[in-house]
């Protein structure tokens, strides 16, 4: 699954509100963004979301997804190994489904299995 | 008088708080489905209960883990945080501010849980809520 195909799968689940790929390095690789996000601030979630990784993994090594609930959203952080997986639900009724989504396109992703 | 309670953002992190919150029943918390671990630690991430050593160890880095994703969704505009998980194949690890709603009232309380992988986090957030 490439990242144009893995963006399409997510955005085809119905309970996804948005989602990116982004390289370490704060690249854009592909994304489905809803017309709210401001596509400015993606090398900014991208830098801060490894942060919050590894400063997790100190203490629980083998993480490999944060979700962030906020008032307004779910968001989804998930490590793909070579890219950043940020997936935004603005329905936390809806963050389960979407979670079942993101496995889904994470064991396609990634050949040894997300 | 009725205490109603529910999830809400930790507002202002730096505040500091002059009411140590009592912790919620410890031996509650144990009892909840897939709850291995927990700790309970007031707004400025003074400890108010820790359930064992893994626990500590968890406790030790939530202020930094908040500290970040909260400038994270800030710093993005996605809204203030008010719960962070991260999960791995076998675990979650699980932050929630808890904040009664009653005027000068201690808290909030944070509250770390560490589950098994299997654990609905939306359920047991609920669940949790409960006991206050």
């Amino acid at each position: 699954m490439g990242n144009n195909e893995l963006i399409q799968y997510l955005s085809r689940s119905g309970n996804i509100t948005g989602s990116f790929l982004v390289s370490p390095s704060g690249s854009y690789l592909a994304g489905d963004l809803p017309d709210f996000f401001d596509s400015t601030k993606i090398p900014v979630i991208a830098e801060e979301g490894y942060t919050v990784l590894e400063t997790i993994r100190t203490k629980v090594p083998d993480a490999k997804e944060i979700r962030l609930d906020t008032h307004l959203l779910a968001i989804f952080l998930r490590d793909l190994g070579r890219t950043l997986l940020v997936v935004l639900v603005n329905d936390s009724a809806k963050a389960n489904s979407a979670k079942i989504a993101i496995d889904v396109v994470a064991r396609r992703y990634l050949p040894e299995g997300g | 008088m009725e205490i109603e309670t529910r999830l809400q953002p930790p507002l202002d992190l730096t505040i500091v708080s002059t009411m140590k919150p009592e912790p919620v029943n410890p031996d509650a918390i144990a009892a909840l489905q897939g709850v291995k671990h927990s700790f309970q630690t007031d707004r400025n991430f003074q400890e108010i209960h820790c359930s064992s050593d893994a626990a500590a160890e968890l406790q030790e880095i939530a202020p930094a883990c908040l500290r970040l994703a909260s400038k994270l969704t800030a710093n993005a505009e996605l809204g203030s945080l008010y719960r962070m998980q991260a999960s791995s194949d076998h675990d979650h690890f699980i932050i929630l501010a808890l904040n009664p709603e009653v005027p000068n009232a201690p808290g909030p309380r944070l509250v770390g849980l560490h589950t098994d992988h299997t654990t609905d986090i939306d359920h047991l957030a609920v669940e949790l809520t409960s006991l206050l």
